[in-house]
């Protein structure tokens, strides 16, 4: 369990990036983090991770403060986060030796690294990219290079900053299932995402509009309110818009929908 | 303008080949989408057309002149196309934004008012606070507010070809419908514009006409609707539908060839208020 309490940052122009915000993460569930661009989340998540010193209030994992020494260990133990630019992330030119640098850094006996590498790769279908070298991968290669890396370390909490932002529609559908499994072996999962389908199904999301979060809720609370989502500058669900443009033009449909099956049920009910 | 590839084969040094013997011909004020799985060579084809790979074999014509012979004289040529990349820290080096943006004006002799007026509308245009923005490093910005500014910094030498690799990855809703508005004014105004995208929605909104790479071959080069007009065959090549497709084959609605938003609402519109009447 993460709990941040009051916490505010300004970067040395004296900025307010984050101001006064209190959140918890709770354990096993995926919560997600929304807001227009310049609103602060990655460096929530830069706080969370003692990437970033607070200027104000505390973060706790699991009730220990993580401004002190015990507190950090725990949280480098605990969470791996795959970054915004993949390229931030690898250490070595080799896939393989890359990912075999944080299965050594979290005590993983060397005779089974290779497996757990391979097994890491499959779930992101770079299946046999072992020896490939980063340079040669595309952007949404090494976005998948990126994350199978954090895959393939046990972590209980993972943060997924804008992971999906290079991925073709098939890739983001993989790393969605990948979401998923993490979900089921009770993984706490963190998304910051602009895109809609990849917070559709978080337990949680958090709404942050000038350095602040305005809501929270379940995603159906969130993503139809038509007008908080407009108002924090976010990408509208494709049905929700669809739902409001056809009320202004004075077609209502029954229930506003989410999804496009959804959206297509609430279509033919209207005939 | 007519920018032409004839029969490019690109690879890197021991690779595979990542672009297969392509062809393609881009008249000008054509607004083309680029799209195909991750590592199918999207990326490469816009970089070769930038004369950053010159193709083991072929061509990058550009008004039938050789980008890559040494004969062609490129600093016209970096006058005339601009590229912003997927990764747009790669392209930063100035110590605020205001220089960031003049640079490109700095290189093509503009005067400093010109240099002025024009680095101001590119901020405007966007959605840089001139005022809030101007000395901000560009390495401290946002991953958004980076892709913006690789736009401006694109944009302020008007150019005729665009180029741009994933513009709207990171984006959110406001960012994404003001970097839409603006390549639909520039496409207005004549510049040819190549764009890079994953997503189907964005795609056929802005293209005339898209080419889905796969493993480095042209598999389609056609208007979005015959893009995208088999679910299956896009599943295939991992380039998605976009949502009124998806959503109007659900509850069959012909869009007639008009995968655009503002067709799809005018369609419901016409049937759901055709039925109440």
């Amino acid at each position: 369990m993460i709990n941040v309490s009051n916490i505010s940052f300004t970067y040395n122009n004296n900025k307010k990036i984050i101001e006064n915000i209190s959140l918890s993460i709770e354990p096993g569930k995926v919560t997600a983090i929304l807001g227009k661009n310049g609103s602060g989340k990655s460096t929530l998540v830069r706080l969370i991770l003692a990437l970033l010193p607070i200027s104000d209030g505390k973060i706790y994992i699991d009730d220990i403060d993580i401004n002190c020494k015990e507190g950090i260990n725990q949280i480098r133990k605990q969470c791996g986060i795959v970054f915004q630019n993949p390229d931030n992330h690898f250490v070595s030119p080799i896939i393989e030796d890359d990912i075999k640098f944080g299965l050594t850094n979290h005590h993983v006996p060397e005779t089974i690294q290779s497996d757990c590498v391979k097994s890491a790769l499959d779930k992101v279908s770079l299946t046999g990219y072992e020896k490939r070298n980063v340079s040669t991968l595309s952007g949404g290669q090494k976005q998948k290079a990126a994350a199978a890396g954090i895959l393939a370390v046990d972590n209980s909490i993972i943060f997924f900053d804008e992971a999906t932002s290079m991925l073709d529609p098939n890739g983001r559908k993989e790393l969605q299932l990948c979401i998923e499994d993490l979900r089921n072996q009770n993984k706490t999962i963190v998304i910051i995402s602009q895109n809609i389908e990849d917070v559709l199904h978080a337990d949680k999301i958090l709404l942050i509009s000038d350095h602040q979060i305005i809501k929270s809720g379940s995603a159906r609370d969130i993503l139809t309110d038509y007008e908080t989502l407009k108002g924090a500058g976010i990408q509208i669900p494709f049905p929700v818009q669809v739902y409001h443009d056809l009320f202004q033009k004075g077609i209502k449909m029954k229930n506003c929908p989410l999804t496009s099956g959804e959206l297509a049920e609430e279509l033919c009910s209207l005939k | 303008m007519q920018l032409e590839i004839k029969h490019a084969t690109v690879r890197y040094s021991n690779s595979d080949k990542i672009l297969d013997n392509i062809d393609l011909n881009i008249t000008e004020g054509q607004f083309l989408g680029i799209t195909g799985k991750a590592g199918c060579g999207k990326t490469t084809l816009l970089e070769t057309i930038a004369g950053f790979h010159k193709p083991e074999s072929g061509f990058v014509l550009l008004d039938g002149q050789n980008i890559y012979e040494k004969r062609f004289v490129s600093q016209s040529f970096r006058k005339r196309l601009q590229i912003v990349f997927q990764f747009p820290e790669n392209q930063f080096f100035e110590s605020d934004i205001w220089n960031e943006i003049g640079f490109g004006l700095k290189n093509i002799s503009s005067s400093p008012e010109e240099k002025e007026r024009k680095t101001i509308e590119a901020m405007l245009a966007v959605g840089l606070d001139i005022n809030e923005m101007k000395n901000v490093s560009p390495f401290a910005l946002s991953g958004g507010q980076k892709r913006r500014l690789a736009l401006a910094c694109a944009i302020v030498v008007s150019p005729e070809i665009l180029l741009l690799d994933e513009p709207f990855s990171g984006l959110d809703g406001d960012g994404q419908n003001q970097i839409i508005s603006i390549l639909k004014d520039l496409h207005r105004n004549g510049t040819t514009i190549l764009m890079v995208s994953h997503d189907p929605n964005v795609l056929s909104e802005v293209a005339d006409k898209i080419v889905v790479l796969d493993a480095g071959k042209i598999q389609f080069n056609d208007i979005p609707s015959r893009v995208f007009a088999d679910k299956y065959l896009c599943d295939k090549l991992g380039i998605g539908q976009p949502e009124t497709k998806i959503t109007a084959d659900l509850i069959g609605l012909d869009l007639d060839e008009d995968l655009t938003y503002s067709n799809f609402i005018k369609k419901l519109e016409k049937k759901y208020l055709a039925a109440h009447d």
